[in-house]
Order: structure tokens, then C-alpha cells, then sequence
């Protein structure tokens, strides 16, 4: 693809040549700064099992902007709201170009192992984490197992 | 096995190594110290020998040495800690050396040379071998590059090019403050603006007309420019589609539009036809929404909500996460049960727009042809007036809501 920079060429041929554990992510036939994301759901977390589909987009600013990351997957988690945004600071105010796309994936994925309901973004589900959360704990495994659980 | 004798030397005899060390070295030595006194662990950090001149070390490490019981005997394990400037293959090979070293001198103190022996390392490799963390690309022997008090390197334009775009980020935060703020009365406190380290965060003090000189680095390693489509993107790529369509069919994946659409308002008819269209009240914003409640032409209409059992006002563009504004209050109508022919106006959907459409040009779209977001035209047309007042269809029982959002 013309005027893609050469760090983006270099960020996808890592991402499939020594993928990170857990994490597939793969350029769109079309679009190379579109990139197709799977994640699983970290062992002893409520999302266990699950196989999390996202989107990552990197702007044209990119690597000085952050890129655009968006889970399609239904998720029950205080940190991710209906639309599939996500509440990270990274993602935000706190990027820095020595991030990456696998850094920004590996820290959606510590995201699930560590919710924190106290900087919500589904006020509803940070609630009832907060006050109920052996019964939010069972609502994310139970949305894990129907939406994200493909094989059953 | 020692006897408590050959333990005492032992320790005596490391004790008096790090004695010597310290009046070699002049500096101190950051020892740790078993409670009977006995030397556990050492951590000094390493710069090339550049004759002291300070600004002509690149590179650094941290040596951490950990001594067993019985040492010198026993050989020390070795450690290289915080490298900065340094690629993985030099801390292997160095390492390689060191364990080496303390294996050739087992029985004799070996600190000394290790240290000797890195500094040696240090002083031939004294330029960035890692890459630079801004366009991940090695720094080639002609390129331009800088680092900061804390030792991350980056080629002087890749810093630059940081530090411009964190200007202007700036300046963006502080026009959109001015245009929230017109008055000037700011009572929320500045955000300090500092140029941060994109490693470490540390601030960095940046002459930044200098590193704007730079060149940009050179391109130093050759590679396809187009990744390669092999067998193995392919069958990721087919994987990852027929897993998408199996939650899809599952109800897994979050239906964007829907969800955007979810929060509709259903006006009811007044004296509001195509032609006097102007007195029919735009919802375009939340705050629009707000008011609208208080006016008695608009009504809500109920409608249970399938998946959420609380109103939020969705924004389109999901990249805008950072506004977790309270949603206003509000009954639910689901997208799916508002047919065309319905009047409906998106609470959210013309945030985005700079120009909003005009009204009379939106009809005429409206009327040439079929309306397929709902949003698209505010307009009622005329055959359709008498739908919005009749109430809602039933919601559609099948969609089974999943825990936690049931209505409530």
C-alpha cells in the first residue's frame, strides 16, 4: 500500500511472524491500517474461554496518535461499555509512540484479567462490580459463554 | 561442604573484595548485606570508558551480582539489569562473557574483572544497538540520534517528530478549553506540559529547533514492503471470519447501529406537517434531548429494551470513549420496531455533524426516496402522522436478554 509508513510494515510482519500468546491480529485484505483481532480471555478471569473479536484502526498519525481499538464481541466488563469502547488510558491521554500494537493488545487483554470498576465506562456494570461482585463475576462468565464461546 | 570456619573466611575474604572495590572505584557500592553481616548482592551501574567525559556515554547497564555461600568458591550469578542503548544480542553475548569469567576464576575474587570486563564491552559498543522506539528501525551509523537523562535513545528527527505532534495535541486541548471557556474563567487546574519520555515518562527538557535539524534516519533494513499473504494469513483470516459469523449468528456481536439507534424519540404530531416543518423541534444533542422533555408536543414512547435496561445516549463514533457523560433519562424504542414510515428523530446522531442538513432539502431526500436510517430525515410525512400516536408494537419476545441487563 503506498505512503504506508515503514513502521506499520514492520509492526504486521512481527504480529504474524512471533504472534503473542493469546492474541491474533491480522491487516485487512484492503486496508492495511485496519487490522482484524482476536483475544482470548486470560485464564482465571471471567472471561476464560472465550474468544473476543475486535477492530483496531491506526489513524494517519499513527504511531504519534493512538490507535482506535473497539471490541465486537458482546462483553460484560466496567471497563467496556455496549458499543465495544474501551476505557484505557493508553489508549488516550497516556499513549506514547514506544507503544505498539501488541503492547496496546496485551494491555486489553491484562484489561480483562483486572477490570476496575472504580474508572467505569458501563456505569451499570461497574455498579453492580463494585457491590455484587460474585454476581458480576457470574454475569461476564455467563455473557462469555454466550456470545464469545464459539465452539459449542 | 564448608565448615563454619571456611564460611567465616569466605565471608571475610568478600567482605574485603567490596572494601577494595570501593576505594578502586570511587563510588559507592550498593551492597545488600545478610543480617550476620554477610555480602548478598551487588548492583553497580556500568558507562563506557569515554575518559569520564559523561556526555559521551550512549550506553549503560546495571551489573547485579548475587554471591552464594561459599563464595568466592562458588560462583557468582551474574545479572544485567536496566540496559539502556543495548540490544539483546549484546546483553547475551555479554553475559555469555561474564559467565565465562566467573567460571575461570572460581576460587579467586572475580568481581573486579567483571566489572572491567562489561565496561570493556560498554566502551566498544558505545552507540545505540537496539532500535529506536519511535519507528522501531536501528540506528545506522550516519543517523542523527539523541537521548535523554534516562538513557532512551531516539533518532533526533523520530524525537522531534514526538515532541511537534505533542504541541499540537496541546494546542488542540487548549482551543477547545478557550471555546468551552470563553470567559477565560478557568477554575479546573492546568495540565503541566512537559515533554514526557515516550519510554519511561520521565520529563525531558527538549531543544527541540536542534533535533528538527536532524535528518530523517536512515532505512537501514531491507524488507518486502508489501507483507506477505501466505498460506498462514489466509487461514488466520478464514478462521477469524467464520468465527465472527458464529457469534453473529449467536447474537455475540455488538450490532453498532442498532445500538447507536436505540435511544430514538417518537414525536407526536402537533400542527407539524412537511411544508411548516420549521416549528418541529430538532433533537440533535443530548442537551436537545433534555429540553425537549419539558415540551409537550414530544412524546416518548416505551419500549422495552432488549439488551440494555438503561437509557444511554449512544455517540456514533466509538471513538469518543473519553465522554462517559451521564446519560439523560429516557424510555426505550428500539430501532428494530420503528418502520419507515415513522417519524423519528436520533437523539445523538447529528453530534458529529458539523452542518447539519437542511430541513427543506432532507424532505425532498426523504420523499425521493426510501429512507433507510431513520435519522437521515426529521421530517414526518404526512401519511404517516397518525403512527407515532398509536402505541408502540409489542417487543419482539424471542430475544432472550442475558443476565444482568433484564429489565428492570
Amino acid at each position: 500500500m503506498a505512503g504506508l509508513p515503514r513502521r506499520i510494515i514492520k509492526e504486521t510482519q512481527r504480529l504474524m511472524a512471533e504472534p503473542v500468546p493469546g492474541i491474533s491480529a491480522v491487516p485487512d485484505e484492503q486496508n492495511a491500517r485496519y487490522f482484524h483481532v482476536v483475544v482470548a480471555g486470560p485464564e482465571g478471569s471471567p472471561f476464560e474461554g472465550g474468544v473476543f473479536k475486535l477492530e483496531l484502526f491506526l489513524p494517519e498519525e499513527y504511531p504519534m496518535s493512538a490507535p482506535k481499538v473497539r471490541f465486537m464481541t458482546k462483553i460484560y466488563h466496567p471497563n467496556i461499555d455496549k458499543l465495544g469502547r474501551i476505557c484505557l488510558d493508553i489508549l488516550k491521554d497516556k499513549w506514547s509512540p514506544a507503544l505498539q500494537i501488541r503492547t496496546v493488545l496485551l494491555s486489553i487483554q491484562a484489561l480483562l484479567s483486572a477490570p476496575n470498576p472504580d474508572d467505569p465506562l458501563a456505569n451499570d456494570v461497574a455498579e453492580l462490580w463494585k457491590v455484587n461482585e460474585v454476581e458480576a463475576i457470574r454475569n461476564a462468565r455467563e455473557w462469555t459463554r454466550t456470545y464469545a464461546m464459539g465452539n459449542i | 561442604m564448608y565448615n563454619a570456619n571456611a564460611h567465616n573466611e569466605s565471608d571475610q575474604s568478600v567482605l574485603e573484595e567490596i572494601e577494595a572495590l570501593r576505594a578502586i572505584l570511587f563510588s559507592e557500592l550498593d551492597v545488600t548485606y545478610s543480617p550476620s553481616g554477610r555480602p548478598l548482592e551487588l548492583k553497580h551501574t556500568l558507562y563506557p570508558s569515554t575518559a569520564d567525559d559523561a556526555n559521551q556515554h550512549y550506553v549503560c547497564l546495571t551489573l547485579v551480582m548475587n554471591f552464594p555461600v561459599g563464595y568466592p568458591d562458588q560462583p557468582p550469578t551474574v545479572n544485567l539489569k536496566n540496559p539502556r542503548g543495548l540490544g539483546d544480542d549484546f546483553l547475551a553475548n555479554a553475559l555469555k562473557l561474564c559467565n565465562e569469567k566467573c567460571q575461570d576464576f572460581s576460587g579467586s575474587p572475580v568481581i573486579y574483572e567483571i566489572i572491567e570486563l562489561l565496561r570493556e564491552c560498554l566502551t566498544n559498543s558505545n552507540r545505540p544497538t537496539g532500535h529506536c522506539t519511535i519507528c522501531l528501525f536501528d540506528f545506522h551509523p550516519d543517523d542523527v540520534f539523541t537521548y535523554t537523562p534516562c538513557y532512551h535513545h531516539f533518532h533526533s528527527h523520530c524525537l522531534s517528530r514526538f515532541c511537534e505532534s505533542m504541541q499540537t495535541q496541546w494546542k488542540e486541548e487548549d482551543d477547545q478549553e478557550a471555546a468551552n471557556n470563553p470567559r477565560g474563567a478557568n477554575w479546573k487546574e492546568k495540565k503541566v506540559k512537559q515533554f514526557t519520555c515516550p519510554v519511561c515518562r520521565e520529563v525531558i527538557h527538549v531543544e527541540l529547533a536542534s533535533l528538527k535539524l536532524a535528518p530523517p534516519p536512515h532505512e537501514v533494513e531491507i524488507f518486502q514492503e508489501e507483507f506477505c499473504k501466505d498460506a498462514k494469513f489466509t487461514a488466520w483470516r478464514k478462521e477469524m471470519d467464520e468465527e465472527y459469523d458464529r457469534q453473529k449468528t449467536r447474537g455475540g456481536i455488538i450490532d453498532k447501529e442498532m445500538e447507536d439507534n436505540r435511544f430514538l424519540v417518537v414525536t407526536e404530531n402537533t400542527s407539524a406537517t412537511s411544508s411548516s416543518s420549521a416549528e418541529v423541534p430538532s433533537i440533535k444533542t443530548e442537551e436537545d434531548f433534555q429540553q425537549s422533555q419539558s415540551q409537550p408536543e414530544i412524546k416518548v414512547a416505551p419500549v422495552q429494551a432488549s439488551v440494555i435496561s438503561k437509557p444511554v445516549a449512544s455517540k456514533s463514533d466509538w471513538s469518543r470513549a473519553q465522554h462517559h457523560r451521564r446519560a439523560p433519562r429516557g424510555k426505550w424504542i428500539r430501532s428494530s420496531e420503528i418502520h419507515s414510515k415513522e417519524r423519528v428523530v436520533s437523539a445523538h446522531n447529528s453530534v458529529h455533524q458539523s452542518n447539519p442538513p437542511n430541513r427543506q432539502s432532507s424532505t425532498e431526500k426523504h420523499n425521493s426516496q426510501p429512507r433507510h436510517r431513520a435519522e437521515e430525515s426529521n421530517v414526518q410525512p404526512a401519511e404517516a402522522r397518525s403512527v407515532s400516536a398509536a402505541p408502540p408494537p409489542p417487543p419482539a419476545a424471542q430475544i432472550r436478554p442475558p443476565p444482568g441487563f433484564a429489565p428492570r
